[in-house]
C-alpha cells in the first residue's frame, strides 16, 4: 500500500540517519564482524559542500543512472525491509508514488546522500528510502516507478521480493534464530540459484560463520554478510544476512541445511540497586550457542533427456547474444575475430562456446571473461572472442551459429541461433605465414596482444642452466661475508677513539713520544758505547734524562737542569735513593764535558745504570 | 718449493675435472635431451616432451627455459595445474622474461571459476626481482654505506662531503633490506595448486567430511596446514578446507 500523499512525491533534502542508527546499533550490539568496508562516508555539512563542488570540478557530469536495490531480498510476513533507490549523476525531484500492490505496504521514509571516494575520485549520489512491509507470503514483484532528475523522468527497475511466512523458531528464541531461505523449491541439476542465511540476534558477540550442510549441492560464491534490523512481534533484532550462490549436482529430492552457527548470546540481566558500575558496564550474561536453522527441501530435477541438443555444452538460464566479427574483409590466412557477448542469468562460470566445427575455418581457443552485473555472479554477461582463420578464397560467409542452453523457467531446451555473417575473403598475396602469436624478445607484458589466443611457442634456448642450491641469503658464507665491514669499521671506530682521546690528552702523547724516545736512545747508547763515541754518548744520557724528567714533571726538556732534583722531584715521590743516583749521572754527564773519553765497558755500565734510572723515573705518578 | 708446485698441478686437475663433468652434465646432456623434447613437441607428441624435460630437471639443474618448454608441453597435454607450476618456477628463475609472464597470464586465464587467490600489486612488484638478485644488491648497498661510514671515521674531515652519501645510502639499504625480508617472506607462503579436472575440497581431512568448495585444474589455492596426506587450503573467498595431497602440486616445493 502506498503511503505517499499525492501521486508524486517530492524529494526533500531530509537527511535519513538510518545507516548511522545502524552503526550505532551494531556498535551497542556489539556484532563485531569482520568485513571490507565501503568507502562510503557519512560527512558533514562542510565537508559535504566541499566535496560536491570537488566532484562538480573534477567529474564530467554524466546522464543520471538509477538503481533499484532491496534492503534484503527475502523477509517474513509481518517483516519489513528497506527499499532504496539510487539516483546517481543528477538530482532527484520528484518520483511516482508505487501503486497499490497485494501483501505489501510501501512507505517513502526519506531521502539521504552519500559520497564515495575510491581511489581518488569522488562521487556522491541521492538515495530515496522506502520501507517496504510484507503481510503475505509469496514472491512479491514490486514494480518499476518513474524518478524526475533534473526534469527529465527515468524509469527505476522493478524488484522480487520473497516473502516467507512466519517462522515458528522466531516464536521459540526471543533472542536469536536462524533462517534459511531459497528463491526455489525446485530447481534443475547445475542451476544456479540464490541461497540466504539469515541470523535474527538481540545481541550477540563471538559470531562464527554459518555452516551448511550441502550435501548433493555445490556452493559456487559467498558474499560477505549484510547488516539491517527488523522487528519481529514486538521484539527489534539486527538481521545479519549471509548470500551465497548455490546448484545441485544429482537429481531427486534433496535437503538443502541445516545451517548452523556459532555465537555468544549477551543477555541483559537485572541491575543490582548497590553496583554503583552496574549502569556502566551493564549487567550481561553471556551464554554460548548454537543456532541451528530447519532445513529446506528442495526437488531437483534432472535435466530432460528428449530433445536434448547434441551440442549442448551445460548452459542452465536464461540468456540473449550479441555477435560481432571484425573484420569483415581479409586474405586467406588473416584471423578474423568473433566478439560474442551472452547476457542472461544463470550459470555463466559452466557457458562454453559450441564446438565450431568449420572445415574451411581454422580456430583458436576462445577466451571467456564474465561481467556480472550481481554480486553473486548469477546475472551478467560472459564476453568470448574467438578467433577464425579463413583457409579459403571462395568462402562467402561465416556460418550460421547456435548455442543450445536449457531454460528452467520455460522447462525446456532453447536454441540462440544467430545469422551467418557475410564476409569476403580474398587470396592470400604472396605467401603470407600463418599468423603465430609469439611474444617479442624483451616485449613487456603489457604490451601483449590482448587477444592472444594460444600460449607463447616454446624456447629454442634452455638458457643458463643454474644448479639447484638455496638462495644466497641462506648461505652461511654469504652471511659471515658480511661481518666483514662489520668488523672493520668496528676496528676503525675503536682506533679513531684512541686518536680522539690522544688528541685531547697532551701528557699522554707526549708520554708516549718520550717513551719511543727513550727505547730509540737506549739502543743508540750501546752503538755509541762500543763505537766509544764518548761526547755523543753522554750527550745522548743528558738529553734522555731531560726528556724523562721534563715529562715526569710536566716541564719543557730544555728547562730541566740538576736543580729540579731537589725540587719539585722529591714533591713526586723520588726517593732520596734516586735523587742521589740521579744526581750521580748528571754529574758524570758534567764532568764528561771536560775528560770525555771514557772506555767501552764505563760506557756500557752507565747505559745500564741509566736505563734503570730511567724505568724508576716511569714509575713516579705523573 | 717443489712439493708446493706438485700439489698445486693436483689441484687444477681435479678442478678442471670437476668443472669438465660440471659441463658435461649441464651443457653437452641437457641441452641434448633438451632438443629432443622440443622436437617431440613440434610433433605434437605432449606426454613424451614432458617425461624428456623431466628428465632434463632430473639431472639437478634448473633453467627457466627448460621450465618454461616444460609448462608449455603441461598445457598442450591439458594439464593446466602442471603447467601453472612450472611456469612459475620458471618466474622464480627469470621474473622479467615476458614469455613467461604472457603464459602464466594465459593460463591462468583458461582456468575455471574464480578461487584461485591472487597476488597484491606489491607482491608483484617485489616479484620483478629473484630473491638472489635481491640479496646481491641490498650486499652491495651495505658494503657501500659500511665503507662510507669506515671513511668517515678514518677521516672526519670528510664530514661535510659524505654524510649526505652515508645517510642515502644507509636508507636505500633499509628500504632494500625491507623488500629483501617481505620478498623472502613472500616466497616462503606455499600455494597448492590443483592438477586434477576438479577436486572436492572438504571441510575435514577426511574423505567423509562435507564439501566446503569445489576447485578446478589449475586453481592456485592458500596452504595453511599439511596433515599426513591432507592440505588444509583457501581459496580468494577465504573459504578454506582440506584436500588431498595427490590431487595439488605444492609450490614452492
Amino acid at each position: 500500500m502506498a503511503a505517499a500523499p499525492s501521486d508524486m512525491l517530492h524529494v526533500t533534502r531530509r537527511e535519513k540517519r538510518g545507516a548511522a542508527t545502524l552503526e550505532t546499533l551494531a556498535k551497542r550490539a556489539r556484532l563485531f564482524i569482520p568485513g571490507p568496508r565501503l568507502l562510503v562516508r557519512r560527512c558533514s555539512a562542510g565537508w559535504r559542500i566541499l566535496l560536491i563542488a570537488f566532484s562538480l570540478c573534477g567529474i564530467p557530469i554524466n546522464a543520471a543512472t538509477i538503481t533499484t536495490q532491496l534492503e534484503r531480498e527475502s523477509i517474513m510476513v509481518g517483516e519489513s525491509t528497506s527499499l532504496l533507490i539510487s539516483v546517481e549523476g543528477g538530482t532527484p525531484q520528484s518520483a511516482q508514488t508505487f501503486p497499490a500492490l497485494p501483501g505489501l505496504s510501501i512507505q517513502y521514509t526519506g531521502s539521504s546522500q552519500q559520497f564515495s571516494s575510491i581511489n581518488g575520485r569522488t562521487s556522491s549520489k541521492q538515495i530515496l528510502n522506502f520501507t517496504v512491509t510484507a503481510s503475505q507470503p509469496g514472491q512479491l514483484r514490486i514494480p518499476a516507478i518513474n524518478i524526475v532528475v533534473d526534469g527529465t523522468p527515468h524509469p527505476s527497475q522493478s524488484v522480487t521480493l520473497t516473502v516467507t511466512p512466519a517462522d515458528a523458531t522466531a516464536a521459540q528464541n526471543r533472542y536469536a534464530f536462524l533462517r534459511l531461505n531459497t528463491s526455489k523449491q525446485e530447481v534443475y541439476v547445475g542451476e544456479v540459484f540464490p541461497v540466504e542465511v539469515q541470523l535474527y540476534v538481540t545481541d550477540a558477540e563471538n559470531l562464527q560463520a554459518p555452516r551448511l550442510s550441502s550435501d548433493g549441492f555445490i556452493i559456487h560464491k559467498q558474499l560477505d554478510h549484510t547488516r539491517s534490523q527488523s522487528q519481529v512481534g514486538n521484539i527489534p533484532y539486527n538481521v545479519l544476512a549471509f548470500r551465497m550462490s548455490v546448484s545441485a549436482v544429482k537429481a531427486g529430492p534433496l535437503t538443502l541445511g541445516p545451517a548452523e552457527m556459532n555465537l555468544v548470546l549477551r543477555l541483559r540481566g537485572q541491575r543490582d540497586p548497590n553496583d554503583p558500575f552496574g549502569a556502566f558496564f551493564g549487567n550481561f550474561q553471556r551464554r554460548a550457542t548454537t543456532l541451528a536453522s530447519p532445513p529446506v527441501a528442495i526437488n531437483v530435477l534432472p535435466l530432460p533427456t528428449t530433445n536434448a541438443p547434441a551440442e549442448f555444452t551445460g548452459a542452465i538460464g536464461t540468456f540473449a547474444w550479441t555477435i560481432s566479427a571484425t573484420p569483415t574483409t581479409v586474405n586467406v590466412g588473416d584471423p578474423i575475430t568473433l566478439k560474442i557477448a551472452i547476457t542472461g542469468a544463470g550459470n555463466l562460470d559452466n557457458l562454453k562456446l559450441p564446438q565450431f566445427n568449420w572445415p574451411d575455418f581454422k580456430t583458436y581457443q576462445a577466451n571467456g571473461t564474465i561481467s556480472a552485473q550481481d554480486a553473486l555472479g548469477i546475472q551478467g554477461t560472459k564476453s568470448f572472442e574467438q578467433v577464425i582463420v579463413p583457409q579459403s578464397a571462395s568462402l562467402k560467409n561465416i556460418p550460421e551459429l547456435t548455442l543450445p542452453y536449457f531454460d528452467p523457467a520455460q522447462k525446456k531446451y532453447v536454441r540462440l541461433t544467430h545469422a551467418a555473417i557475410p564476409i569476403t575473403v580474398n587470396p592470400a598475396t604472396g605467401g603470407q605465414p600463418q599468423p603465430t602469436i609469439v611474444a617479442a624478445k624483451g616485449a613487456a607484458q603489457e604490451e601483449l596482444p590482448q587477444d592472444r589466443t594460444d600460449i607463447v611457442h616454446i624456447k629454442t634456448e634452455p638458457g643458463p642452466m643454474i644448479a639447484l642450491a638455496p638462495p644466497l641469503l641462506q648461505r652461511p658464507w654469504f652471511l659471515l661475508l658480511q661481518l666483514v665491514p662489520i668488523l672493520g669499521l668496528a676496528g676503525l671506530t675503536w682506533w679513531r677513539k684512541k686518536q680522539d682521546h690522544l688528541a685531547n690528552s697532551p701528557r699522554l702523547r707526549r708520554k708516549i713520544e718520550v717513551d719511543k724516545a727513550e727505547r730509540a736512545g737506549l739502543h743508540e747508547l750501546k752503538q755509541l758505547a762500543h763505537s766509544k763515541q764518548s761526547d755523543r754518548f753522554f750527550a745522548l744520557v743528558f738529553r734522555l734524562l731531560q726528556e724523562r724528567l721534563g715529562e715526569r714533571l710536566d716541564l719543557p726538556a730544555s728547562a730541566i737542569t740538576e736543580a729540579v732534583l731537589d725540587d719539585p722531584l722529591p714533591r713526586r715521590g723520588a726517593t732520596p735513593a734516586l735523587q742521589q743516583r740521579l744526581h750521580a749521572l748528571f754529574q758524570i754527564c758534567n764532568q764528561a764535558r771536560f775528560a770525555p773519553v771514557r772506555t767501552d765497558q764505563e760506557l756500557l755500565a752507565l747505559a745500564s745504570e741509566l736505563e734503570a734510572v730511567l724505568h724508576e723515573l716511569q714509575r713516579l705518578p705523573a | 718449493m717443489r712439493k708446493i708446485i706438485q700439489w698445486s698441478k693436483r689441484g687444477a686437475v681435479w678442478v678442471g675435472c670437476v668443472a669438465a663433468s660440471f659441463l658435461i652434465i649441464l651443457g653437452a646432456d641437457g641441452p641434448s635431451q633438451f632438443e629432443q623434447a622440443n622436437r617431440l613437441y613440434e610433433q605434437g607428441k605432449y606426454r613424451e616432451a614432458i617425461s624428456v624435460y623431466q628428465n632434463v630437471i632430473k639431472t639437478g639443474a634448473n633453467s627457466a627455459g627448460v621450465l618454461f618448454n616444460l609448462g608449455n608441453a603441461c598445457f598442450k597435454a591439458g594439464n593446466l595445474g602442471q603447467a601453472l607450476f612450472y611456469y612459475r618456477r620458471a618466474e622464480l628463475l627469470a621474473p622479467r622474461d615476458p614469455d613467461i609472464q604472457a603464459n602464466l597470464r594465459f593460463t591462468r586465464d583458461q582456468v575455471s571459476g574464480t578461487s584461485s587467490i591472487q597476488r597484491a600489486a606489491w607482491k608483484r612488484l617485489i616479484g620483478y626481482f629473484t630473491l638472489n638478485e635481491l640479496t646481491i644488491g641490498v650486499a652491495i648497498l651495505f658494503w657501500i654505506w659500511m665503507i662510507s661510514l669506515a671513511l668517515l671515521r678514518y677521516r672526519p674531515a670528510l664530514m661535510t662531503s659524505l654524510r649526505s652519501f652515508a645517510v642515502i645510502t644507509g636508507c636505500l639499504f633499509a628500504a632494500l633490506l625491507i623488500i629483501l625480508l617481505l620478498s623472502f617472506s613472500h616466497r616462503r607462503d606455499r600455494n597448492a595448486i590443483v592438477i586434477t579436472r576438479q577436486v572436492t575440497v572438504h571441510l575435514g581431512p577426511l574423505p567423509e567430511s562435507q564439501t566446503a568448495f569445489t576447485a578446478s585444474d589449475g586453481t592456485e589455492l592458500k596452504v595453511h596446514d599439511e596433515r599426513e596426506n591432507w592440505i588444509q587450503v583457501s581459496d580468494r573467498s577465504n573459504r578454506s578446507g582440506w584436500v588431498q595431497a595427490e590431487r595439488v602440486m605444492l609450490f614452492p616445493k
